[in-house]
């Protein structure tokens, strides 16, 4: 009985009128993206505002972005679960779900930002494995291959489920269940074969994960730059991604929560928990960005002197000074309360945490690039500053509109909750529940406390 | 081998080659090829030159010459053998004229803005003298962009010289990042270029043409130094700022004035850029004392 | 009397002494340019003879080279006047015209070489003409091993009879690729026998065996024109190239990757891909499976 409402709650739906427009906005903004794109194909890297100084500009902080957010497939499922966190279940599919798309858009974004990516196919034929940039594409095919392998082996029984339920959703959801699930009977040994590989997975993922964002960074520590030549640079990445990737899930959770009503499935406790969560990453997060400014502040080097000065004061300092309050500072206040903890304030101190860590990303790379060692000499004006052009803004927001339609896409066709593992979790609750019934313990509480779906039965 | 094809009993090393003039130096057109001597062989050779007159000459003229134009990618990424350019400049001469990014813009068809040689106004702090500083390619030995490269597309020769091959280069401009000289460019558009260089074919020695969408820079005008002539920087100057050579020889000349490298690094106390950062440079500077001009005149640019 | 083999070279021919880039100079009559015109005489080593043309007009203080000027060199004798050649100047102004040793071997007895040039009146330059008058020389550099002197000899042709030239001066240097490296004073001035005598006292890199090639230059001289020659010694130092540039580095192309970098990142591609490689066998065990249940 449990087990039949899980399934009505759970299983794939249709669109309803906010889904159709949410689709069709995330469409429009690609499409957008698209002609500023061919128009960048037309006319070269010169449609952006990157110049020589600034010779990276918002692709690659947004490619940062996109890994960034990535790891939090790795986080929620592999660390979570490592740990015997059991909260954490109905979160996974999204966070793998995440992971997959925003590290094909890491990969997609890399290319866009090629001044020739008609000869992509050199890194292939010509790669030197010295170069970090072959490192970095060696660990995001691994990491992509890895991420679609965790969605996949973890869906297998919820495919099985879909299939079974065929009258219920619509043919090609089913076909596209039946294609990749239809060997999937649940006999015990393809259960133990596939917690054995989930379990490898997890184990797996991990070093990959801090590989990927690790080698992210090295693409700026291994120059000399200020602001970019630290050794604190691997964790500082690491620790940032998590806690951008953390609020990701959090935005996510609350989104598919309101919009599938799944409120018995990602509970306020589910908030809570997160919310803990990401108090400890933000912390974790803030001593690595202490680290990172006080350590040359206190110096002040010559060089980044003027680099930290543009940050603190200067051209950079109200966006600097906006990211780290109201990106880290503000939501971690927020979140120490219990109040804060709750599904609508997570919501938004969730999205102050991704807008911040898109812009941490532009601040880590531009300001950099904007003061290099020797003055900016014989050059036109518009060299020594900054700021995207329409090309670039349209292609970024069409990139992170795609990872949302990927998202949306998969959230379509896939249960957003893990079908199989909530029923076998609340079954074991309901099993708990009786035994303590059964013993006369304290008054029976009811799992089940809402039916807002009884129209759809 | 026991096989013995045709071409290895022709006696010339290569068919390739072809017959043109020696003369291409002002003062003492043999200096480039001391190891030969020319003698008249009392057989002439009539010539029909590019510009339609019929010369005779004797064929002790005749030099065979490598096959013109300049290598091409892979050949190009052979150094001159033996060699280690090296270029001294002496910022004690400098007053900021640019002649020498005008003679290299001009030769490379650098684009608006994108100057491969920049000449800095230096001033370390505030009680230190300001100064002029021409920087090119610090074609360095330890060189941080060629680390960095993830196709081979920019590379060292042998002969010192970090060249680039536009036609591998895939765009990604990590080495403008990783070189701490700023010394790259990069061309964001499509480049202006008259239809003779347009349909050339690349060549790293001229880095011409250059292509949409790829990183250059400062080449050392390895075309020139093969046939021995002088970058254009040096040739342009009309100070004597730059001196080039060949570390090997230990001689470096600007044109009018040879030096033995070592006492000129020696006796004016030569240093190399941020040598700090281990990358070093082929580029060496001589200290900005006993000035040719006051740092003021270069302010007016003439 | 002369013979002459006779090469066709058909196109394709590069002839860098004649310049192609000439530009060629447009103007108004009023304007036409009014070209300085140098001629100079060069001689390498007794056998090798040259005419270099400069072709410049002033502007303000300064020089400007002009490109595409079209010279006719002549030589003159009592009796007649042969021409020698053009030359177009090249972007720099410059140009060369080879001497032929046949003009030079009916002559032999002469104590003066006469040369004209001149430029011929065009749309845009003016006319212009300069004469060189040469005495023939002969510039001997000899080197002694024992004592590494060098003794430089001189002779000019007096009375169709090589006699020592006195007063003239001699520079010898190192010939390098860029440049060439004085050895002794700046300037010697040939004594009573036409000779000046130096010791080679330097310690300068040759080549793989030590060569160097020693060049005495008159240059510039009034009488005498351009005049070298050269020698060879082995008195520098064995060139030894010992550098890292064939090192396994970081910088290095992709086959000469340190072994480092060989090893560990790709034993780490090894086992994670091997991961892979198992995780993709066990769903192909999974759907196996699927089938034993029928």
């Amino acid at each position: 009985m449990i087990q039949e409402k899980i399934y009505q709650d759970l299983l794939p739906r249709k669109f309803g009128r906010a889904g159709k427009i949410w689709v069709s906005v995330l469409l429009a903004i690609c499409l957008v993206g698209a002609i500023a794109y061919y128009r960048q194909l037309k006319y070269g890297l010169s449609v952006t505002a990157m110049r020589d100084y600034a010779s990276w500009g918002i692709y690659i902080s947004n490619f940062v972005f996109f890994v960034a957010i990535s790891l939090v497939g790795s986080l929620i499922t592999a660390v979570l679960q490592l740990a015997q966190v059991r909260w954490s279940t109905p979160l996974t599919r999204i966070a793998e779900i995440i992971a997959v798309s925003a590290i094909i858009f890491a990969a997609l974004i890399i290319i866009v930002d090629m001044g020739r990516p008609d000869r992509f196919i050199n890194v292939l034929i010509y790669g030197r494995i010295q170069s970090p940039i072959l490192w970095d594409v060696i660990v995001i095919t691994t990491y992509l291959v890895l991420g679609v392998l965790l969605l996949y082996v973890a869906l297998l029984p919820d495919l099985a489920i879909i299939i079974k339920h065929k009258d219920k959703i619509e043919g090609w959801v089913f076909r596209i269940a039946r294609i990749l699930g239809s060997f999937w009977k649940g006999t015990p040994e393809q259960v133990r074969l596939q917690q054995k590989s989930i379990t490898i997975l997890i184990v797996t993922i991990i070093p990959v994960a801090l590989a990927i964002h690790t080698v992210t960074s090295w693409l700026f520590a291994m120059t000399y730059r200020p602001g970019w030549d630290s050794t604190n640079f691997g964790a500082y990445f690491v620790s940032g991604a998590f806690l951008v990737g953390a609020a990701g899930v959090v935005v996510a959770m609350y989104i598919f929560r309101k919009y599938y009503s799944l409120q018995d499935y990602i509970t306020e406790d589910h908030f809570n928990h997160m919310g803990k969560l990401v108090v400890l990453l933000s912390l974790v997060y803030l001593y690595f960005n202490i680290n990172e400014y006080l350590v040359p502040a206190f110096k002040m080097k010559k060089p980044e002197e003027e680099h930290l000065r543009g940050l603190f004061t200067g051209d950079f300092a109200p966006l600097f000074w906006v990211v780290i309050l109201m990106g880290m500072i503000v939501p971690l206040i927020v979140m120490l309360f219990p109040g804060g903890r709750k599904p609508l304030p997570m919501f938004i101190a969730g999205t102050f945490i991704v807008v911040g860590a898109w812009f941490k990303r532009f601040l880590i790379v531009i300001p950099t690039l904007l003061h290099p060692f020797l003055p900016m000499s014989n050059v036109p004006e518009n060299y020594r500053h900054y700021f995207p052009t329409w090309e670039e803004w349209a292609i970024t927001a069409g990139s992170l509109s795609g990872a949302l339609l990927i998202v949306t896409f998969l959230a379509r066709i896939f249960p957003i909750v893990p079908i199989d593992e909530t029923v076998k979790e609340k079954m074991h609750e309901e099993e708990v529940r009786l035994q303590h019934d059964y013993r006369g313990g304290g008054a029976a509480k009811q799992i089940i406390t809402s039916t807002p779906h009884e129209a759809y039965k | 081998m026991e096989y013995n094809d045709l071409s290895s009993s022709d006696p010339s090393p290569s068919r390739r080659r072809f017959f043109t003039g020696v003369f291409s130096k002002k003062e003492n057109p043999f200096r480039s090829v001391s190891d030969e001597t020319v003698e008249e062989t009392g057989e002439k050779v009539q010539l029909l030159s590019v510009d339609g007159y019929v010369i005779e000459i004797d064929r002790g003229y005749l030099k065979p010459v490598p096959d013109l134009p300049v290598p091409l990618s892979l050949d190009g990424r052979k150094g001159i053998d033996g060699r280690k350019f090296v270029m001294v400049i002496d910022l004690s001469r400098c007053k900021n004229l640019k002649k020498c990014q005008t003679a290299c813009n001009k030769m490379h068809f650098v684009g608006e803005g994108q100057n491969w040689i920049k000449v800095h106004a230096m001033k370390e702090s505030e009680h230190t003298a300001p100064y002029w500083q021409p920087t090119t390619c610090m074609h360095c030995d330890e060189p941080p962009c060629v680390k960095v490269c993830p196709v081979d597309a920019t590379f060292k020769r042998s002969d010192g010289v970090v060249l680039i091959d536009n036609e591998r280069c895939i765009g990604c401009r990590f080495c403008m990042a990783a070189c701490p000289y700023s010394t790259r460019v990069f061309n964001w558009e499509k480049p202006i270029l008259p239809t003779a260089v347009e349909n050339s074919g690349y060549s790293p020695e001229t880095s011409c043409p250059p292509r949409i969408g790829t990183v250059s820079k400062c080449d050392f005008c390895p075309d020139m130094v093969r046939k021995g002539e002088l970058p254009h920087c040096v040739s342009a100057c009309p100070n004597g700022v730059f001196f080039f050579g060949d570390i090997n020889e230990d001689a470096v000349t600007n044109g009018a004035e040879t030096f033995r490298f070592h006492e000129l690094i020696r006796d004016r106390a030569g240093f190399r850029l941020m040598e700090d950062l281990g990358t070093k440079p082929r580029v060496y500077y001589l200290p900005p004392v006993n000035r040719m001009f006051p740092f003021e005149e270069g302010l007016e640019g003439k | 009397m002369k013979t002459t083999v006779r090469h066709s070279f058909s196109a394709c021919l590069s002839f860098s002494m004649i310049c192609t880039l000439g530009i060629l100079m447009t103007g108004n009559a009023q304007d036409k340019i009014s070209p300085r015109l140098d001629v100079a005489y060069y001689q390498m080593d007794s056998a090798v003879r040259y005419l270099g043309i400069k072709v410049r007009k002033k502007i303000g203080k300064r020089f400007e080279p002009i490109a595409g000027a079209e010279v006719r060199l002549f030589m003159e004798f009592s009796d007649e006047t042969i021409q020698l050649g053009n030359v177009v100047s090249s972007a720099n102004g410059e140009g060369k015209l080879p001497l032929s040793e046949e003009i030079f071997t009916g002559i032999n007895q002469l104590d003066e070489y006469s040369f004209y040039a001149e430029i011929s009146e065009t749309d845009s330059l003016e006319e212009a003409t300069e004469y060189l008058v040469i005495k023939p020389s002969r510039l001997r550099i000899v080197a002694e091993d024992s004592d590494s002197s060098i003794s430089v000899i001189l002779q000019t042709r007096t009375n169709g009879n090589w006699e020592p030239f006195e007063g003239a001066e001699v520079a010898v240097f190192i010939q390098r690729r860029f440049g060439k490296i004085l050895v002794g004073e700046e300037s010697n001035v040939t004594d009573e026998n036409g000779a000046v005598e130096l010791t080679f006292d330097t310690e300068i890199p040759g080549d793989g065996n030590g060569l160097l090639t020693l060049e005495s230059a008159i240059e510039d001289n009034d009488e005498l024109g351009n005049v070298y020659a050269t020698t060879r010694v082995q008195w520098g130092l064995p060139l030894v190239i010992e550098d890292g540039f064939y090192k396994r580095t970081l910088w290095a192309t992709r086959d000469k990757t340190p072994w480092w970098l060989l090893i560990f990142p790709n034993v780490m591609i090894a086992v994670v891909w091997g991961v892979i490689i198992y995780l993709i066998i066990l769903i192909f065990k999974m759907n196996a499976l699927s089938r034993e249940v029928k």
